[in-house]
């Protein structure tokens, strides 16, 4: 390791003064070092062991190997909830963060007022999912909501939305596209990073807006994207709240808002299957690993570091 | 590029080329900004829109919640007092027969059809294949309406009747002359009659009035009919055993059935203006001062069914200790328990109409359960009432005379009289509501309680782990500073169950604790944004207070956490934001009602009340307004907060 390299070899043997200031380190992250035993470093290993047990809140966990595992496979629940969740992931994350680089793309202008513009299009994403859920729920209503309404007075015959099986999850797809408040400010962070003058070059050139942002945004923001990609994609995999307020709770109608938390949470919580809960637990992060991992590898192909550069 | 290279730029060579440029390039930009600012609108619109709708809806009465097509501003439909009861009817506008807009109520519908005299069509009369003729579409010709078909070779036409497998028809000219709109009910009260014209059977009514058989061809339409409001004040109630046989009569332009009512001089009419459930109530404060419990089987016998004004209600009589008798009407039983009251105090009780007294509150007095309502609104007065007796069907009616103005109109032309009006009264009814022993006042605080607790564990744990990590020198402290960042990629939901366990062993489930307790064992996210901060503070200015021989603890206290105000304000908003807002945690450790968060009471207020939007929407709106508030205060640190790390909770 870097530091180790480093590191005096005076630091072997301490001084006594290095000794209390060491001690003084360690008693100031003591909070934090106590809390990393406890709720975290403790539960990771509980839970890999639970994920290889039968177990209810109450009673020992037998031990049963892969036994949950191999049940798992077999659980219509499972299937159901892991594609609901990736057709939740496939629609909420390429979609809002195509809306929320345009937004940004926008804000990013020489315009007025930008404050006011940007509060209007952060408001969405700084109140609580569960409001918001209770107001589209409102609006999404299929026989009187606005939606429903505003499309008819254009002749058009709107869906079911939530209570409808086929439009259950396009609809909180929809409302992920709504919620890109934060994805925006980090992509204006990125834009503002952009030097004018590479703009200049182009324009010198005698490039349009086209190729500005094809040969000077796009790449130059790529890292963004990147990060802006992995987070959606590792925050849409966990993907609850909506879910749980637009579905009422139970992945209504007929299972298809049942998102991989919500048939974990039932699987712990509801049916007391804590040992089948941890393996759910743990094969959602493996998924999530191995495909942010697919990422990461695909990054070196899309994703411009300006460091290779040099 | 070639133009700009020095070989083709001397000075004169060409002068309209840079300024036609220049122009060119500016109207470019212009359209640019255009259409930048024209999508700005759009996008603004669309995110700003259902956040608006919402609030606009969080002041609506209940009707206007779900309407279609949509009522935009709020606001209060004016009713008429229905005579001396407590019934409110509501107005509509509508232009009467001179055009004038004037205020009415609805008494009831009238459905008409299109009748033809078919002896009078009898040469025009021929049978075609039904393949031959567009499908029927309801046509308004002159008076009538008529389901008009087109005919393959050209020419309208109309179905008298069928054929075999051919249908009669007869061109929709010599159709409009014969037909007339009437009555549905009344072509309906024609005997039936099979005619034959020609060589054509039908199914037709005998009109007598009229003395005419005719066949009934529809399409049906329905009509309204209306009355002006000053009608309403001779609406009365009668029991509907009390109405006799009616009969048609003609009144305005329309026919309306008439009732006789027993009681009443047999040559007097009376119109039914509506038929609906009410329930006896009566004025609270009398029922809580002068009613008292009595056990059930303490009372005698059959009770005698007496009226309060059009109530009725069961009265005993007991007789005391000093051998007096005295009478008590029954207002409500629970179990074992009786409420009764004296019959001098029961002078309050009237009729109300039941949807009046949705969601009432129930309290309990001396072991019977009473419900009530404070927000009971009579003759535009708000009062507070008991519910009592038992529910009653009354008919609503008025004289012959009240209604000589009465006249049809097209439902759809009706406009509701309305008076622009924010209903503040759904916030105070939707807090007030009560949710199983707790209501969003208890939710209120109990988030206070855990943002509050959060705070101070966030601050008092993240400070001193950050200082640590930006200034002292320790052993093992580089790797300690990756587990660190590391702990931030690790997914919750391993971590679940397991915590889950701790808290249950710690006895915490169903309490606030679960909530805050973590936040005082320091946050990843946190210790190192205040740590990159920390780090930007120079040396000296620590090293000095040091030399005045200030510990540790001081120097964090005096130097470093006045000059990170912008870090600790950001880690605050989001400790704010995040616990707020959360929804998940809450719901998985808090079970009890009274120990709900505001967002996890959202969702249990929406499961209660799936269809009251009104009120889902007013605490909908109290739940976000805090955060709102604190986003327009502290807007610059949301946003530097975010920029920070990228980090979204």
């Amino acid at each position: 390791m870097r530091s180790s390299a480093l590191r005096p070899p005076r630091r072997s043997r301490l001084t006594p003064l290095a000794r209390r200031e060491a001690l003084v380190f360690y008693l100031c992250i003591s909070p934090w070092l106590i809390g990393l035993l406890v709720f975290m470093i403790y539960p990771i290993f509980r839970s890999l062991y639970l994920a290889f047990t039968r177990y209810q809140i109450g009673h020992d966990p037998v031990w049963i190997g892969l036994d949950n595992f191999r049940r798992l496979l077999d659980d219509a629940l499972f299937w159901k909830s892991l594609g609901v969740t990736v057709q939740y992931v496939i629609g909420s994350v390429p979609g809002s963060n195509l809306v929320a680089l345009g937004v940004a793309l926008l804000l990013a202008q020489k315009i007025r007022g930008v404050g006011v513009w940007r509060t209007i299009y952060f408001l969405p994403s700084v109140v609580s999912i569960v409001a918001v859920s209770v107001m589209w729920y409102y609006v999404f209503n299929p026989q009187y909501g606005i939606v429903n309404g505003l499309l008819e007075m254009i002749g058009i015959d709107g869906p079911g939305w939530y209570t409808s099986e086929t439009w259950a999850m396009p609809t909180i797809i929809l409302i992920s596209w709504w919620m890109v408040g934060t994805q925006v400010v980090i992509y204006l962070a990125g834009l503002k990073g952009i030097p004018q003058e590479y703009y200049e070059a182009v324009e010198v050139d005698g490039g349009g807006v086209w190729s500005k942002f094809r040969h000077i945004t796009l790449p130059l923001l790529s890292p963004v994207i990147f990060f802006n990609v992995i987070n959606g994609f590792i925050g849409a995999f966990q993907v609850f709240d909506q879910a749980f307020i637009l579905g009422a709770g139970s992945g209504r109608p007929n299972n298809a808002t049942l998102t991989y938390m919500l048939n974990l949470y039932k699987q712990a919580f509801e049916y007391g299957a804590m040992g089948y809960a941890s393996s759910l637990a743990w094969v959602l992060f493996v998924i999530i690993m191995i495909l942010t991992m697919f990422i990461l590898r695909s990054s070196s192909v899309w994703v411009y570091y300006e460091a290779e550069r040099k | 590029m070639t133009e700009i290279s020095p070989s083709v730029q001397p000075v004169k060579a060409a002068p309209a080329r840079p300024r036609g440029l220049r122009l060119s390039k500016s109207a470019g930009r212009r359209v640019r900004l255009t259409i930048t600012y024209v999508l700005l609108v759009l996008g603004a619109i669309t995110m700003a829109f259902p956040l608006v709708w919402m609030l606009l809806a969080s002041f609506k009465p209940e009707w206007q919640i779900l309407t279609n097509p949509p009522i935009w501003i709020p606001s209060e439909w004016i009713h008429a007092q229905a005579g001396d009861t407590t019934k409110e009817i509501p107005l509509w506008y509508v232009d009467d027969a001179e055009g004038e807009r004037v205020r009415v109520f609805d008494i009831g519908t009238r459905r008409y059809t299109t009748v033809v005299d078919v002896d009078a069509l009898a040469g025009a009369m021929v049978a075609v294949p039904p393949d031959d003729l567009s499908d029927a579409r309801a046509e308004e010709i002159g008076d009538v309406v008529l389901n008009v078909r087109r005919h393959k070779d050209g020419g309208e036409v109309v179905a008298l009747a069928r054929d075999g497998q051919n249908l009669v028809v007869a061109p929709v000219d010599a159709v409009v002359e014969v037909a007339q709109r009437l009555p549905l009910d009344y072509v309906n009260s024609g005997g039936r009659a099979a005619l034959t014209v020609g060589d054509f059977r039908f199914q037709a009514r005998e009109l007598e009035a009229e003395g005419l058989t005719v066949v009934p061809l529809g399409p049906e339409s329905q009509l309204t009919v209306v009355v002006p409001e000053d009608a309403a004040a001779d609406v009365f109630l009668v029991d509907p055993e009390a109405l006799g046989d009616f009969e048609y009569f003609p009144i305005g332009e329309t026919d309306l059935p008439l009732y006789a009512l027993d009681g009443y001089p047999e040559d007097q009419r009376f119109i039914q203006v509506g038929l609906e459930t009410w329930q006896p109530v009566l004025d609270l404060d009398e029922a809580l001062e002068y009613g008292f419990t009595v056990p059930t089987g303490d009372l005698p016998g059959t009770p005698e069914m007496r009226r309060f004004e059009q109530a009725t209600l069961p009265v005993y009589t007991l007789t005391g200790e000093d051998g007096t008798a005295q009478e008590f009407v029954l207002l409500t039983q629970t179990g074992p328990n009786s409420m009764v009251l004296p019959v001098e105090h029961a002078d309050t009780i009237r009729l109300s109409p039941l949807e009046k007294l949705a969601f009432p509150f129930v309290k309990t007095v001396n072991g019977v359960s009473l419900r009530f309502l404070d927000d009971y609104f009579e003759h535009g007065e708000k009062q507070s009432v008991g519910i009592v007796g038992s529910r009653v069907d009354m008919a609503m009616m008025a004289p012959q005379s009240a209604i000589d103005d009465a006249f049809d109109v097209d439902s759809g032309s009706l406009d509701r009289v309305l008076k622009i009006r924010f209903r503040y009264e759904n916030y105070t009814e939707a807090l007030s509501r009560d949710m199983g022993g707790a209501t969003f006042a208890t939710f209120y605080k109990n988030s206070v309680i855990v943002v509050a607790l959060n705070l101070l564990g966030i601050y008092l744990s993240v400070t001193p782990v950050a200082y640590g990590f930006a200034r002292l020198h320790a052993p093992g402290k580089n790797t300690l500073f990756l587990v660190l960042l590391a702990t931030m990629m690790l997914p919750f939901p391993v971590l679940l169950i397991p915590t889950y366990e701790i808290f249950r062993t710690l006895g915490m489930i169903n309490t606030l604790w679960p909530l805050f307790i973590r936040s005082f064992f320091g946050s990843a996210f946190f210790t190192f944004l205040l740590r990159q901060f920390f780090m930007n503070i120079p040396r000296e200015l620590e090293e000095a207070a040091r030399i005045d021989g200030a510990n540790t603890l001081q120097v964090l206290w005096n130097v470093m956490l006045p000059l990170s105000k912008p870090a600790l304000m950001t880690i605050g908003i989001f400790t704010f934001w995040w616990n707020w807002n959360s929804f998940f945690e809450p719901f998985v450790y808090v079970n009890s009602i009274k120990n709900f968060t505001v967002t996890l009471g959202l969702a249990f207020f929406k499961g209660q009340y799936v269809y009251s939007f009104h009120w889902l929407m007013a605490a909908g709106m109290t739940t976000i307004l805090p955060i709102i508030i604190l986003f327009f205060f502290a807007q610059r640190y949301f946003i530097e907060g975010i920029q920070l790390t990228g980090l979204k909770g």
